[in-house]
């Protein structure tokens, strides 16, 4: 017999979003707050009826400068929150476990309205910086492996990924420039994008080299924004005041190596376990997905997302996007509709949900997939972590 | 793929016949902190040997060092020598400068000869960008990192 599928018991009511841009010198606390009360007043609800919160990654973490944003405890005691749950956290599927711990915490009566939120001021952070790998004195831990030895930042490591990939599957450079001229065609269509001219496959061709074979278009782009959601329990989906968006499943298993260069083939990185994970929780299947919206902090991994995901087969993912068409908004798989992190900056993970659910309500505007919106997917993290969630309107 | 590279892309040029020395002087990289697992691979004496975990039980290496084996899970794991052969796996050039100053530079992901599931990132050095290939064979050499750290590097051998 098949277990409790629990996370069906949310569902996301409510989205919000800071203003998102370069450098807009606000506090991470002042983004998040507007994305909260916009999420609250989006879901109908005030913030009396908030009993739950929950963020990426939480308070108190040594990392470089912008990346955590406020925690959990500073932002419940700045908009005096009365939650009967709380919760940041760095570890799990991917920015993606912020929004599983909350989806737990509805399907198991902790609470029953969770506000959600992921917060970045990287653009502000870094204005007129460089180095910023190298703002602590030692490293230990994982990144040692790393860090120490010339690996010096991450576009390091997915380059290597990138070039592993390239020599074992014959993906050109033309492909993979798919992802990014893909992004910047959408973008452009999102009153929230950041990077929007045009950008034709030989603009992207001739962008300097970063760390080959990842050009300074696969590599995507540090902004100030902040994201939030209202997750709640499915009793209350009827008084939704928008489109009730609902969580079909999670997807955020753990194999093999989790590390960032041990990982035995580009096919068997986090992403893959996370992916094939969601699809044993559902009756869906890949066929039924009207919009995917796969994490690309590098281009190359959104190639990982589509394979790993059932797009395609492994190794497959460089033929299935070249020349664009079948992954354009009017494609039969419309990919990365808000422009991605490429083109509407690094957000964190949780963007790529928000576009999932303003797809699903049918709220894209300029963007809007054409036809059938009722099956999104959504999916966070790349190398050493992911998580994938399947969200549905109008179906469960 | 699109179109038949004739020609190679304008931003592929760059990094055609860059030629990767052995720095002189201490790496420019961060310093690993003092852990008790991993003392050793960092702060053995400079003596051109390549050590790495190994199984007393099972002869499995365990990389990166870890209180058990990741084969057994058994405690008896001692630092060994290796021959400090090993093909390339990955590479990437890096070009930008995240570290100021530094010229473009090679990191590989080198497979190790003694075990398919063991790999070290390190710096490719003594090469030129045109030598570089997946498969290459390689010979592990040392550098000087921050603290007087040694910091393994990898130069091209004949097969």
């Amino acid at each position: 017999m098949r277990a409790e599928r629990g996370e069906r018991k949310a569902y996301i009511r409510g989205l919000g979003q800071s203003q998102v841009g370069r450098r807009l010198g606000r506090s991470d606390l002042d983004l998040t707050c507007e994305a909260l009360v916009d999420a609250v007043e989006d879901a109908g609800l005030t913030m009396a009826d908030i009993d739950g919160l929950a963020c990426y990654p939480g308070g108190g973490l040594a990392a470089t400068p912008g990346f955590t944003g406020p925690g959990a405890n500073e932002v419940q005691d700045a908009l005096r929150l009365e939650v009967d749950w709380l919760n940041g956290t760095a570890e799990g599927g991917a920015q993606l476990s912020t929004l599983v711990n909350a989806i737990m915490a509805v399907s198991t009566g902790l609470a029953s309205n969770v506000l959600v939120y992921r917060t970045v001021t990287e653009s502000s952070a870094v204005a007129g910086k460089r180095g910023a790998a190298l703002s602590t004195p030692s490293v230990g831990g994982q990144m040692q492996w790393m860090l120490a030895t010339g690996a010096v930042a991450a576009p390091n490591w997915f380059g290597m990924m990138a070039n592993r990939y390239m020599t074992q599957c014959g993906l050109t450079r033309e492909q993979l420039g798919q992802v990014a001229v893909n992004a910047r065609r959408n973008a452009a269509l999102n009153p929230k994008g950041v990077y929007t001219d045009p950008m034709t496959l030989d603009d992207y061709l001739a962008s300097r080299m970063i760390t080959s074979p990842l050009c300074l278009f696969d590599c995507d782009i540090p902004i100030d924004g902040s994201t939030a959601f209202v997750v709640s329990h499915v009793d209350s989906a009827a008084d939704s005041p928008k489109t009730p968006v609902h969580v079909n499943a999670i997807g955020a298993s753990f194999r093999g190596r989790n590390s960032w260069d041990q990982y035995p083939s580009p096919h068997r990185t986090a992403v893959h376990y996370a992916a094939r994970s969601m699809w044993k929780r559902t009756d869906l299947a890949p066929a039924d997905v009207d919009v995917a919206e796969l994490y690309d902090g590098f281009s190359i991994i959104t190639l990982q997302w589509l394979e790993a995901m059932g797009f395609c087969a492994d190794g497959e993912a460089g033929a299935f996007v070249e020349g664009g068409k079948r992954i354009a908004l009017d494609g039969e798989l419309p990919l990365n509709t808000h422009g991605g992190q490429l083109s509407s900056g690094r957000l964190h993970g949780l963007g790529f949900v928000h576009e999932a659910v303003v797809q699903l309500r049918g709220e894209g505007g300029a963007r809007q997939v054409p036809g059938r919106h009722e099956v999104a997917v959504a999916a966070n993290g790349g190398g050493t972590h992911g998580g994938a969630l399947l969200l549905t309107a109008g179906i469960r | 793929m699109s179109g038949d590279a004739a020609t190679p892309a304008r931003s592929e040029t760059s990094l055609e016949a860059l030629r990767f020395e052995v720095p002189e002087g201490p790496l420019p990289f961060l310093e690993p902190a003092r852990e008790a697992d991993t003392d050793f691979f960092w702060r053995s004496p400079e003596d051109g040997i390549l050590r790495l975990l190994t199984c007393g039980s099972c002869g499995y290496i365990t990389h990166p060092p870890s209180p058990r084996c990741g084969r057994c899970r058994g405690t008896s794991v001692a630092p060994q020598p290796v021959s400090g052969r090993g093909t390339v796996w990955a590479w990437t050039i890096n070009v930008q400068p995240f570290i100021p100053g530094l010229p473009p530079f090679c990191v590989a992901s080198v497979q190790i000869a003694e075990q398919e599931d063991v790999r070290i990132t390190a710096q490719l050095v003594d090469c030129s960008s045109d030598d570089l290939e997946v498969g290459m064979p390689v010979q592990v050499l040392f550098g000087e990192g921050p603290g007087g750290v040694r910091v393994p590097m990898f130069r091209p051998v004949q097969a």
